[in-house]
């Protein structure tokens, strides 16, 4: 018998333990891919520590020592092993080869099931690949702890959330497959300007001034500079307007929250849109 | 003189698929023109906070990134198939039909998803190489511009040479994912000033995966800068062994290729 029916475990826990298994298929993936991390974060720590080796050791930028440098760049990857995902192009190839029928026909939500999946593969990703990642990384970089055991829980929930707010924007650049048939170039513009704007390459408190009013209206930074900020404790994390210390981890859960709201809201909206104009050929 | 017509043939035919629509094409070159000038992009705001890097100021690093930028355009375009070589033609039994035609196997797998949107990168990165070279007051003289082409060639037929070897391994290992995606990511490191690197990266850069060549010793030698310039002469030296060695690997490989029998 189906332990998952015998369970009685709700339809999107299906689809949670379905991408759990689909993902344990792939490992070989998993040992390059812990390879390509080390690259990343190898890549970013010497530029940074470049930089920060010409000046006095308390000279910050930004609000950023040297040292919590190598933290934001070792955790900001970190944490991106995590919340990946390519929700855009699995979407894209159903909608190429029609089997996106399939998911119409389903008797529950598309989203829904996109969410519950990509939950699945962040267990497995966790799992199987950012705790490993976490440990060659944590031995090789001077990575300093979380800023309190409180910090760290916020750290880990807004990960979640910054999950969530990924898979949304690609379900939408996904839901681009419907006008147009290839999508690989609006992937890739995604994908760096998701690098840039998330500040993942480069804090946000170090944009300058226009680029970082901007970023406060656009969801990016809640996926890697308001969770990195988190683990730092840094009550500046340039954007004063979520406040002093205290009430920082709140707001930056609220802000993350209410992105997660809004782009599933716009994707549900869109998704309408596309399936009514959907033909499938053969079908 | 037969293979030339086969190869325009399936060329041909590869672009009509390409353009038979022709609003995604558009759309794709926007995009993908969108993601060049956003990696180029990173420099500039690098070097907002900072004024210099290991010495290297801003239009010097923009010099390194565009040079590096249009090699990889240039690579971009066939670079697809390399990487998905493992799972499309060896997987899926694609390489029965290759080696059914009479033509060289390599060159079908390179040109059979030719991409033309991804040459935006080169077309912007030429336009930064020019602005730098401008600002830095370095000539626009017949050599600079032979120059600026051999090592854009150089580069960008390093690139493809580099992944044809591991492209390879796939005849040996069967695994959709294959090897390529570390050495893929090794490929941001080649558009910094080398100097920042610890020397174990540097060497790695230079004899074992070497992008070092791509970008970064052919700027050190336009600036004239550094002790290290004149490495870059050696960069065509380093792009043929790299050939003859993905011709070894190449031929090893399909000698070895057995049909998944479907």
């Amino acid at each position: 018998m189906n332990p998952v029916r015998a369970l009685h475990l709700p339809a999107y826990a299906g689809f949670f333990v379905g991408q759990f298994h689909k993902m344990l298929a792939y490992r070989t993936r998993y040992v390059t891919g812990i390879i390509s991390y080390l690259v990343y974060v190898t890549t970013y720590y010497f530029l940074w520590k470049a930089v920060f080796s010409r000046r006095a050791p308390d000279d910050a930028i930004a609000g950023f020592s040297g040292a919590q440098m190598a933290t934001y760049v070792a955790i900001g990857w970190i944490a991106r092993s995590f919340y990946f995902n390519n929700v855009d192009r699995e979407l894209a190839e159903q909608v190429q080869n029609g089997s996106i029928a399939v998911a119409l026909s389903r008797p529950v939500s598309l989203q829904g099931t996109i969410v519950a999946s990509t939950l699945g593969e962040g267990l497995f990703r966790f799992l199987f690949f950012t705790l490993p990642i976490s440990v060659v990384i944590f031995l090789l970089f001077p990575v300093a702890p979380p800023a309190s055991a409180l910090h760290a829980a916020a750290f880990l929930l807004s990960n979640v959330l910054a999950l969530a707010i990924l898979t949304q924007l690609n379900f939408l650049v996904g839901l681009c497959a419907f006008p147009l048939k290839n999508i690989d170039g609006v992937m890739r513009a995604k994908h760096y300007l998701i690098e840039l704007l998330s500040g993942l390459l480069i804090p946000v408190a170090m944009f300058p001034g226009w680029l970082q009013s901007l970023s406060a209206w656009l969801p990016f930074q809640a996926i890697s500079y308001l969770p990195s900020s988190l683990w730092l404790g840094h009550a500046r994390a340039g954007a004063e307007w979520l406040g002093g210390d205290a009430t920082l981890i709140g707001r930056v859960l609220l802000v993350q929250a209410a992105w997660v709201a809004a782009l599933a809201a716009l994707g549900a909206f869109c998704w309408g849109l596309a399936a009514r104009r959907l033909s499938v050929q053969g079908g | 003189m037969r293979a030339l017509k086969i190869y325009a043939a399936l060329f041909a035919q590869m672009l009509k698929v390409r353009l038979a629509y022709r609003g995604d094409f558009l759309a794709d070159l926007f995009a993908t023109a969108l993601g060049g000038l956003s990696s180029l992009f990173f420099v500039l705001l690098f070097f907002v906070p900072v004024d210099s890097l290991a010495g290297w100021k801003r239009d010097e690093v923009l010099l390194i990134a565009g040079l590096s930028s249009m090699s990889y355009g240039l690579f971009a375009t066939v670079s697809w198939n390399l990487f998905e070589f493992g799972d499309r033609y060896i997987i899926e039994g694609r390489f029965d039909r290759v080696l059914l035609r009479p033509i060289s196997t390599f060159a079908q797998i390179l040109c059979d998803q030719f991409r033309i949107p991804v040459l935006a990168e080169t077309v912007i990165g030429a336009g930064v190489v020019a602005t730098a070279m401008h600002r830095l007051g370095i000539g626009f003289g017949a050599l600079e511009w032979l120059f600026v082409a051999v090592t854009v060639a150089c580069g960008a037929l390093l690139y493809v040479f580099v992944f044809t070897i591991l492209a390879s391994v796939s005849f040996h290992f069967e695994d959709r994912v294959g090897v390529a995606p570390p050495v893929f990511n090794v490929i941001p490191f080649g558009r910094w000033p080398q100097e920042i690197f610890p020397w174990p990266i540097r060497t790695l850069l230079r004899w074992v995966i070497p992008f070092g060549f791509v970008a970064y010793y052919p700027s050190t030698a336009l600036l004239g800068r550094g002790s290290l310039k004149g490495m870059a002469a050696l960069s065509p030296l380093v792009t043929l062994a790299f050939g003859v060695l993905a011709a070894l690997c190449w031929r090893l490989g399909v000698r070895k290729y057995e049909s998944t029998g479907s």
